[in-house]
């Protein structure tokens, strides 16, 4: 019900949404930890809420700072859930094609092979193309429901700052060694951050 | 008469469906003679319950009936396999695709429940299954009369081809009559009804792919083959084949 409420744009309560979005969203992570198999499957199923709540609420506190003029904090609690739990529900509604991906690409042990390293990087391609998808949608959502590109922009500009670098911390998601042997390898991860990741790309092409 | 008109014309007793008094597979009289009156219930959401039941019973069991003409290749444990593996294809693509169509139908403006979504997409695999089961007979009778698994492969192709033209067709026609009778919303969005029937066309043929082989049994008569792929790949090896 919660779902088609948020579908029809009908108000919907916070914790429907909430609930919405985590169940929705640990589906899609399940459907991608499927590639890896066994424990990744749950890591990644716990991972995906992690993820899109966590950057939410460490988000918050600056998405309200440019919204305080018009939208109290309930309210702006209310938008920015809105539009997560749809982009959660889409993904939620890929989730079960990206499964059936997931389970019927080539894989190997440690991705040694050409065949399974081509997969990997399709099952990237899928994975980063549906959260694009998802991601529009939510942004639409926001839009439709700020009626202010000025404040969209900005939220949306906050989220993907914070979101980048959480996706970054909560890696592995597919596990490029082909293993489920990491949860969560803190210190690995926090070794540089997204941004400087990508710097460093960016210096490589041309050295 | 234009095909509104006809459609408005179509009547089905969906009440005597759901009581069960018309039998199993009474759906498939709606399909094929009465699509308007399916998409008037549809809309309403009348009787969902007794045509979802019954267009997967047909859906299974139709297509079931054109896989073990696959498997009858080579007649024994691979006829049952078949019949077994078609009905998963049909039906698991269709499930499978549901929500995805639930989803963005629904943020293109759709009113449709979850309920009325499932029930269109059974509608389409329904239609599926029913070409696949008209073409059985043919496809027995070139089954049982040609050596070679090419021409059989090709004519398999095509009957698949003609079936899922004709469930596109159906739900289609069901848009046009749906945004007809609805003047306020859109049931079903026209741009990506085509966009998903790209992405059922996908799923449809990794699952089959998956699900390999159909025809000619495997030497030690496992029930498929458990190598993973990309489906593209036998569109590669079909190449190289013709080159050699």
């Amino acid at each position: 019900m919660t779902v088609h409420g948020l579908l029809l744009r009908r108000e919907t309560a916070a914790p429907g949404l909430l609930a919405a979005a985590a169940l929705s969203s640990a589906g899609f992570g399940a459907a991608v930890g499927s590639y890896t198999g066994r424990w990744q499957i749950l890591y990644d199923a716990v991972k995906m809420p992690v993820y899109l709540l966590g950057t939410l609420a460490i988000s918050f506190t600056a998405m309200h700072l440019f919204a305080a003029k018009d939208l109290k904090p309930r309210e702006t609690f209310a938008a920015a859930m809105e539009a997560v739990a749809l982009t959660a529900v889409v993904l939620g509604a890929l989730a079960p094609i990206v499964w059936l991906m997931s389970v019927s690409l080539p894989f190997s042990a440690g991705l040694q092979t050409p065949r399974s390293q081509q997969a990997y990087r399709l099952l990237i391609l899928l994975l980063s193309g549906s959260v694009a998808v998802a991601g529009i949608a939510g942004v639409a959502r926001l839009h439709s429901r700020l009626r202010s590109v000025r404040l969209t922009v900005a939220w949306v500009l906050l989220y993907q700052f914070v979101g980048a670098q959480m996706a970054w911390l909560l890696k592995p998601w597919v596990s490029c060694t082909g293993r489920d042997d990491r949860f969560l390898p803190i210190r690995d991860n926090l070794q540089g951050n997204f941004y400087e990741s990508v710097y460093h790309t960016f210096l490589g092409l041309f050295s | 008469m234009t095909l509104l008109e006809k459609l408005a014309k179509d009547e089905f007793d969906s009440d005597a469906l759901r009581r069960g008094a018309l039998g199993p597979f009474s759906v498939v009289g709606a399909v094929l003679r009465a699509p308007g009156a399916f998409i008037r219930d549809l809309r309403v959401g009348r009787n969902l319950g007794g045509y979802a039941g019954s267009l997967v019973l047909t859906t299974i069991l139709f297509s079931a009936g054109y896989g073990a003409i696959l498997g009858l290749f080579q007649p024994g444990v691979q006829t049952l396999f078949a019949a077994a593996k078609l009905p998963v294809v049909v039906l698991g693509t269709a499930l499978l695709c549901t929500p995805t169509f639930y989803v963005f139908n629904g943020i293109l403006g759709s009113k449709f429940t979850f309920q009325q979504t499932a029930t269109a997409v059974l509608w389409l695999s329904a239609a599926v299954a029913l070409v696949l089961v008209a073409f059985a007979p043919i496809a027995w009778f070139f089954t049982v009369s040609t050596r070679g698994p090419g021409f059989l492969t090709f004519l398999h192709v095509f009957v698949f081809f003609v079936a899922i033209a004709y469930g596109i067709h159906s739900l289609n026609t069901a848009r046009k009559y749906l945004d007809h009778l609805e003047t306020s919303h859109t049931s079903i969005h026209g741009a990506f009804l085509f966009l998903w029937f790209v992405i059922v066309l996908f799923v449809a043929l990794q699952m089959a792919y998956y699900l390999r082989p159909f025809l000619e049994p495997l030497p030690d008569h496992r029930f498929f083959l458990g190598e993973r792929g990309l489906f593209l790949e036998a569109f590669g090896s079909g190449v190289e084949d013709v080159r050699r």
